[in-house]
């Protein structure tokens, strides 16, 4: 194979991250403590400023920075716009929500995301926890594979297309299973210190050609306002109830996302929840508002009239710093943060399948006494699995990574969140309602997806794709309770703790 | 609950009631609020109209800048709101 320098630094760079976290792996894994706890939640031990920037890492990822500029200019400035009115009920409801997970994890001693949807409904223990773990690996699964696609695409960009796509998909894949099998995944941390600091440099050298190149933020939101192609670009296409359900529906649902609510369960004490909270929802500000405006709007001035050759749209941001800054030091540190960005998401949600192989599947809904070495193994091999199965969602992608997230993998979180918030502030809710409610979400979004209306949005009415599974889940789950007997006085008193209050 | 684990147990949990306070349905007054500025910005700032500008910018920048700077404002006020009545709990926890 005949490549050019260019493109062997690239893959020399993304061999030369795995090397390092896979050693940074092996550190960490010589400084863990022992204990289920330990592993998953840090022993709940967590203070503010290290949530303020878990969170963040959890949160920030190759979909702001990669994901949200493409979709600017591929799809619309109006699917970005939807990301900033999520952060609208999802910031002012976060203390509400997140307060609550934390009590109750505190309480309970949770581990898991399952634990505590088990626990409250109260009932049903061993098929709810299949049941949810099937669903959290349906999302989980989309949302790797929608991951796969910024890190592929923009590696293959980076080498000018000389390394194609699914090439780069194939060696991405190989090396994280390799890594997996070496325990590096718990390398996590580390990933997510890079990425942070490839993440500031990208924003200051965004800021800096804003400045410089554009002669300020008017000037650059001018041209990309008066490009060629602005006037698709800057579009209203979906119906006004698509941004009302984005509101209302999918911001609040992600108050109770899986692998973020293990965070809540790490937390020190409720000042870390909400230093936590704030901190992080601040540093969206940058993230999610500031660096994909500036990304997304420096595409369309650049390459408005004539878009360059990409084989996933998300491979545009690599190409507007080569031609920002060249072939050189920006563009690898980019390029690292960028690996990083991808590599510590999926660490989290691979920790989180983990957690749920072990803890909910292994031991408490099979109860299988077997040894810890096979355990690890069992586990080990479910998580590449996923890893690998992930690849389906990424092979051809018919859509940017952000509207795959939009239509499939956020609607099934929904409807997990959607009855899980309102069954921690209702008492009422029973074991019934409890069951029904998940078994009739996961069914309907599945039926609605796949079988009634296989074309996005996936209803008639032009709302978000998860909103009639998410309003069934809820409907289900109210009928059914007060149809049937309410939660014994003593589980409600002992969940809720209510003789303290 | 035996004695033992409710030692283990943080002191703050007990200042936050396990169903929401009454002045938090107040969210519900917000979710209309934000409701209507959605609709506003959806219906009258994503448009692509090149001679018309508000603060010398694009309407659709406006309109993103206007939903962004809410969310940022509130951010802040609900961390007051609710890091002082934490306090306040805690405080009357204790003194109890």
């Amino acid at each position: 194979m005949n490549l050019s320098q260019w493109s062997w630094i690239v893959l020399s760079t993304l061999i030369g991250f795995y090397i390092t976290m896979l050693i940074a792996g092996y550190v960490a894994s010589r400084r863990l403590k022992t204990g289920l706890r330990e592993f998953y939640v840090a022993g709940g031990t967590l203070s503010a400023l290290t949530i303020v920037f878990h969170y963040m890492a959890t949160y920030m990822e190759a979909w702001e920075f990669v994901g949200m500029p493409a979709v600017i200019v591929s799809e619309g400035f109006e699917w970005w716009v939807m990301e900033m009115i999520f952060y609208l009920s999802f910031v002012a409801l976060f203390p509400l929500v997140s307060l609550r997970i934390y009590r109750a994890a505190k309480l309970h001693n949770y581990v898991t995301p399952t634990d505590l949807i088990v626990h409250r409904v109260g009932g049903f223990e061993k098929p709810l926890r299949i049941l949810i773990s099937l669903m959290i690996f349906y999302a989980t699964i989309i949302y790797i594979g929608m991951i796969y696609i910024p890190a592929a695409g923009v590696l293959s960009a980076s080498t000018g297309g000389e390394i194609p796509y699914q090439a780069f998909l194939a060696i991405y894949v190989i090396f994280m299973i390799i890594y997996l099998l070496m325990g590096g995944f718990r390398a996590a941390a580390y990933a997510n210190i890079i990425s942070g600091v490839a993440f500031i440099v990208a924003f200051i050298a965004m800021i800096y050609a804003t400045l410089t190149y554009w002669g300020g933020f008017s000037n650059l939101a001018w041209s990309a306002y008066t490009s060629e192609i602005a006037p698709q670009v800057f579009q209203k296409t979906q119906p006004t109830q698509y941004f009302l359900t984005m509101l209302l529906v999918y911001g609040l649902s992600w108050l109770f996302i899986p692998h973020l609510v293990t965070a809540f369960y790490a937390s020190k004490d409720s000042k870390a929840v909400l230093v936590g909270g704030l901190g992080s929802n601040a540093g969206f500000f940058l993230g999610a508002f500031v660096s994909p405006l500036l990304l997304g709007l420096g595409i369309l001035a650049l390459f408005g009239s004539s878009l360059p050759e990409v084989e996933v749209v998300e491979g545009y941001v690599p190409l507007l710093f080569i031609q920002l800054f060249g072939y050189g030091p920006i563009l690898i540190l980019i390029i690292i943060g960028l690996i990083a960005i991808t590599r510590s998401t999926i660490d989290t949600m691979l920790l989180l399948a983990s957690s749920i192989v072990d803890v909910d599947i292994i031991e408490k809904a099979l109860g299988l006494k077997i040894s810890e070495r096979s355990r690890k193994m069992v586990t080990n091999l479910v998580v590449i699995a996923v890893a690998l199965i992930s690849i389906l969602p990424a092979l051809n992608p018919e859509a940017p990574m952000v509207i795959i997230g939009y239509e499939l993998a956020w609607p099934a979180y929904a409807v997990i969140a959607w009855p899980t918030m309102i069954m921690l502030l209702w008492p009422r809710a029973n074991k019934y309602g409890g069951f029904a409610c998940y078994l009739a979400g996961f069914a309907s979004l599945l039926l609605f997806t796949y079988v009634i209306w296989p074309e996005a949005p996936h209803n008639p009415f032009g709302l978000w794709e998860g909103t009639l599974p998410s309003l069934i889940a809820v409907a289900t789950l109210i009928t059914v309770s007060l149809l049937t007997p309410p939660p014994s006085k003593q589980f409600v008193e002992s969940y809720y703790r209510l003789n303290k209050q | 609950m035996s004695v033992q684990e409710d030692r283990n147990i943080p002191n703050d949990v007990d200042v936050i009631p396990p169903t929401p306070m009454k002045w938090e349905y107040l969210w519900i007054v917000y979710l209309v609020f934000v409701t209507g500025l959605v609709w506003y910005v959806s219906e009258n700032l994503l448009v692509w109209e090149p001679s018309s500008s508000i603060l010398d910018l694009p309407k659709p920048v406006v309109g993103a800048l206007m939903i962004a700077s809410t969310w940022l404002v509130v951010n802040f006020l609900v961390f007051t709101v609710y890091y002082s009545v934490l306090r306040k709990r805690l405080r009357s926890l204790r003194e109890a």
